[in-house]
């Protein structure tokens, strides 16, 4: 393979890459003292049958964006913890945008949308930086909760 | 003429430049253990409304001091950005000097874990 087609293979994969701005992961991980206050609970099997369950459904957009996320505590509402959700926004390219609060947040009622909660509550962020798979990566998260 | 780089050495160059490109994103501060249940608050209403008032600004200026942080941090980066591309062409074990905004970083996990414990106090006072 000449020198030509290799700078071509690049550009196109670069140009191909370029479309995708950010790519994205999360998770969910039961709050400890949530689970050992909750467990055995009708609300805690119905969380756990719900957060099977719904992995595999199409999440209504609707409903995702109907979820609170907040830096803060939510105080005038009672709420059951659900867990911790976890994201990490990564820029495709380096030429791409570096990710920003307002894409963790997306991406993070994306992720408790999954769980069936309401709100995300003391939702905190990173930096964005290079990590070892982007060039520019920013992590966030916070508390998925469910109103009573 | 010209000696080449033993294969150990250019391993433990990536290896150093890796460390070095890996410090550069600032992970999420941990959540806090979940708060407690509220129980009725053992203080007079008024005292209540003013602690909730003092927590509620004290928490405005943590979040504003992590602003102005965070905005040193992204205003350098582009810099350090730079300056991390061309020490890892020319010269990876350069990245090592690259400042890595460590004391920024953690002024930013040290203002996160005051507002967690003013967070947890608002919630105690159940405050409005």
């Amino acid at each position: 393979m000449n020198t030509i087609s290799k700078i071509a293979i690049v550009t196109i994969s670069a140009a191909s890459l370029a479309g995708c701005a950010t790519w994205s992961s999360g998770s969910v991980k039961p709050a400890p003292g949530a689970q050992a206050a909750s467990a055995g609970t009708p609300a805690a099997s119905q969380n756990r049958s719900r957060r099977q369950t719904t992995q595999k459904q199409k999440i209504d957009p609707a409903a995702v964006a109907a979820i609170t996320v907040t830096e803060n505590d939510i105080t005038d509402r009672p709420y059951d913890v659900i867990g911790d959700v976890k994201v990490t926004v990564n820029k495709t390219t380096i030429f791409n945008k570096d990710p920003t609060h307002e894409q963790v947040d997306d991406q993070l009622r994306e992720e408790a949308a999954k769980v069936g909660a309401n709100a995300v509550i003391l939702v905190r962020y990173g930096t964005v930086g290079i990590g070892l798979m982007s060039w520019g990566s920013l992590d966030g998260q916070g508390r998925a909760v469910k109103f009573k | 003429m010209a000696r080449a780089v033993p294969s150990s050495s250019n391993s433990f160059l990536l290896i150093l430049s890796l460390l070095g490109l890996m410090g550069c994103a600032r992970p999420a501060p941990d959540l806090p253990a979940p708060f407690m249940p509220a129980s009725t608050p053992q203080m007079d209403a008024q005292a209540r409304l003013d602690r909730c008032a003092t927590l509620k600004s004290e928490i405005a200026v943590l979040r504003d001091e992590i602003r102005l942080v965070e905005e040193v941090i992204a205003g350098d980066r582009h810099e350090d950005q730079v300056a991390g591309y061309f020490a890892a062409v020319l010269f990876p074990p350069a990245m090592l000097l690259i400042d890595q905004k460590r004391v920024q970083k953690n002024a930013l996990d040290d203002r996160q874990a005051r507002i967690d414990l003013k967070l947890a106090e608002q919630h105690a006072l159940q405050c409005p």
